[in-house]
C-alpha cells in the first residue's frame, strides 16, 4: 500500500509535467519502454539498485539507456531522479500506474481479453463495442490466450471481472456439488 | 484448763486421807521392824515400803538423806510444791499457748470441714458423671441402631447416587460413540462424494480438452459476446 501511494505519487507528477507539456501519452510510451528493458535485464536492474556501485556510475549507465532507448529530456530526468533518491526499482510500477493514469486522463479504459483460442475479429470488435458502451469509455484490447481456460472468454476491464470460462464453470460445478 | 485445775485439786483432796493413813501403817510397820520378833529387814524395805504406801511428803522441805528427822530420810521432794509448780507451768503454758492452740484447732476444723464439703462436692460430681455414664450406656444400643440405619440409609443413597453417575456416563458415552459413529459415517460419505465429484469433473475437463471443437469454441464466445452486450444494455440504456 506504501509502495503503491509511492508510485502513484511519482506518476502523478510526471502526468502533471507531461499534460502541461501535452507529451503524456509519449511520456508514457518512452517510460514504458525503460520500465520493460529494466524488467527484462536482471543485470541492468542489478547494476542500478545495488549501491556497491557509485551513484555516479549508476547515471552513467542509465545516460546510455537513455540515448539507446531514445528517450526524452524529461523521462530521462525522472529517471534520474529515481536514481538520486533510491527508487529506481519502482520503476515498472510507476510505469504501469502512470498508464492506468493517462487512461483515466484521456478517457480511456484498459480490457484484458483471455480466450482458449483466437478470437475471431467480428466476436472482438462487438466485444469491444459493448465494453465502450457499458464503461462510457474508449476500450484498449489487450488479447491473451489461455488454453487452460478450456473455452469461452475472460474479460477484466478496470476493476470488474467478466469470467464466462468453462474451467471456472466447471470449478463452480465442483464447489456447488461439494456444499451440497 | 479450770477443769483440768479442778481436776488436779480433786485429786489432791482425795489423796490427803489416803496419805495420812498409809502413814499410820508405816509407823505401825516401822515398829514391827524393831522388835526382835518381827524379824530383820534392811534400809531397802523400808523404802520400798515408803513407795508402796502413795504421797508420803506434800510440804515438807526435810527430806533425803540430809533430813534432819530421821523418819523423812526416805521421803522424796515435797509433792505439793510439785504440783503447785505443775499448775503454774499449766496457767502460763494456758496463757501463752491456748490460743494458738485453739485457732489451730478451729482452723484444723475448718479445713477438714472445707475438705470434707470437696470430697462430699466431688463425690456428688462423680456420682453425677456415673449417672450420664450410666445413661449412656443405657442408651447406646438405641444409639448404635440409629447409627446402623442412618449409615444404611446413605448408603443406599451413595449406591443410588453411583448406579445415576453410571448410568448417564453410559448413556453419554453411548451417546458420544453414536455422535462419532455418525460423524465418521458422514466423513467418509463427504469423502466418498468429494472424490466422485474431483474426478467426474477431472473427466469431463480431459473430455473438453480433448473433444471440444473450434466450433464449441466459437459458440461459447459468441455467447459470452451476447451476454456482454445484454449486461451493457441493462447497464447504460441509450
Amino acid at each position: 500500500m506504501i509502495t503503491g501511494s509511492l508510485s502513484r505519487r511519482y506518476a502523478k507528477a510526471l502526468l502533471e509535467i507531461g499534460i502541461s507539456q501535452n507529451t503524456f501519452d509519449a511520456l508514457g510510451k518512452e517510460l514504458e519502454r525503460a520500465a520493460d528493458t529494466l524488467r527484462a535485464s536482471p543485470e541492468l536492474r542489478n547494476a542500478l539498485e545495488n549501491p556497491v556501485f557509485s551513484l555516479e556510475k549508476r547515471k552513467l549507465i542509465m545516460d546510455e539507456l537513455s540515448r539507446r532507448l531514445a528517450l526524452s529530456k524529461t523521462v530521462r530526468n525522472f529517471i534520474m531522479l529515481l536514481l538520486d533518491k533510491g527508487r529506481i526499482a519502482r520503476l515498472p510500477d510507476i510505469s504501469r500506474v502512470y498508464r492506468g493514469l493517462v487512461d483515466e486522463h484521456a478517457g480511456r479504459v484498459r480490457a484484458t481479453v483471455v480466450s482458449a483460442r483466437p478470437l475471431d475479429p467480428m466476436l472482438e470488435t462487438r466485444l469491444k463495442t459493448a465494453l465502450e458502451k457499458q464503461s462510457g469509455k474508449v476500450v484498449i484490447f489487450e488479447k491473451r490466450e489461455d488454453p487452460s481456460i478450456l473455452g469461452g472468454l475472460i474479460t477484466q476491464l478496470g476493476d470488474t471481472l467478466y469470467d464466462g470460462s468453462v474451467r471456472t464453470q466447471l470449478q463452480e460445478l465442483r464447489e456447488e456439488l461439494l456444499s451440497e | 484448763m479450770k477443769r483440768m485445775l479442778g481436776a488436779f485439786a480433786v485429786a489432791a483432796v482425795l489423796a490427803g486421807p489416803v496419805v495420812a493413813q498409809e502413814q499410820g501403817v508405816a509407823q505401825e510397820t516401822k515398829e514391827g521392824q524393831q522388835s526382835p520378833e518381827g524379824g530383820g529387814y534392811g534400809a531397802g524395805a523400808d523404802v520400798h515400803e515408803s513407795e508402796a504406801k502413795g504421797i508420803v511428803n506434800w510440804w515438807s522441805w526435810d527430806y533425803g538423806a540430809k533430813a534432819k528427822d530421821p523418819t523423812h530420810k526416805n521421803w522424796p521432794p515435797p509433792f505439793g510444791y510439785a504440783l503447785i509448780n505443775f499448775a503454774i507451768f499449766l496457767t502460763i503454758m494456758s496463757r501463752l499457748a491456748w490460743k494458738p492452740l485453739k485457732q489451730f484447732m478451729v482452723d484444723r476444723h475448718d479445713s477438714i470441714a472445707k475438705n470434707l464439703d470437696e470430697a462430699a462436692a466431688l463425690r456428688a460430681a462423680a456420682e453425677a458423671t456415673l449417672k450420664q455414664y450410666e445413661a449412656k450406656i443405657a442408651g447406646i444400643d438405641r444409639e448404635v441402631d440409629t447409627l446402623l440405619a442412618q449409615i444404611k440409609k446413605e448408603s443406599e443413597a451413595e449406591k443410588a447416587r453411583i448406579m445415576a453417575a453410571a448410568e448417564a456416563d453410559a448413556k453419554r458415552l453411548k451417546e458420544d460413540a453414536e455422535r462419532q459413529i455418525a460423524a465418521e459415517i458422514d466423513r467418509a460419505r463427504r469423502e466418498l462424494r468429494r472424490g466422485v465429484i474431483e474426478q467426474a469433473v477431472a473427466a469431463a475437463t480431459d473430455s473438453l480438452k480433448k473433444n471440444i471443437a473450434a466450433d464449441d469454441q466459437r459458440k461459447m464466445a459468441e455467447k459470452y459476446v451476447h451476454d456482454v452486450e445484454a449486461r451493457a444494455k441493462a447497464g447504460r440504456p441509450s
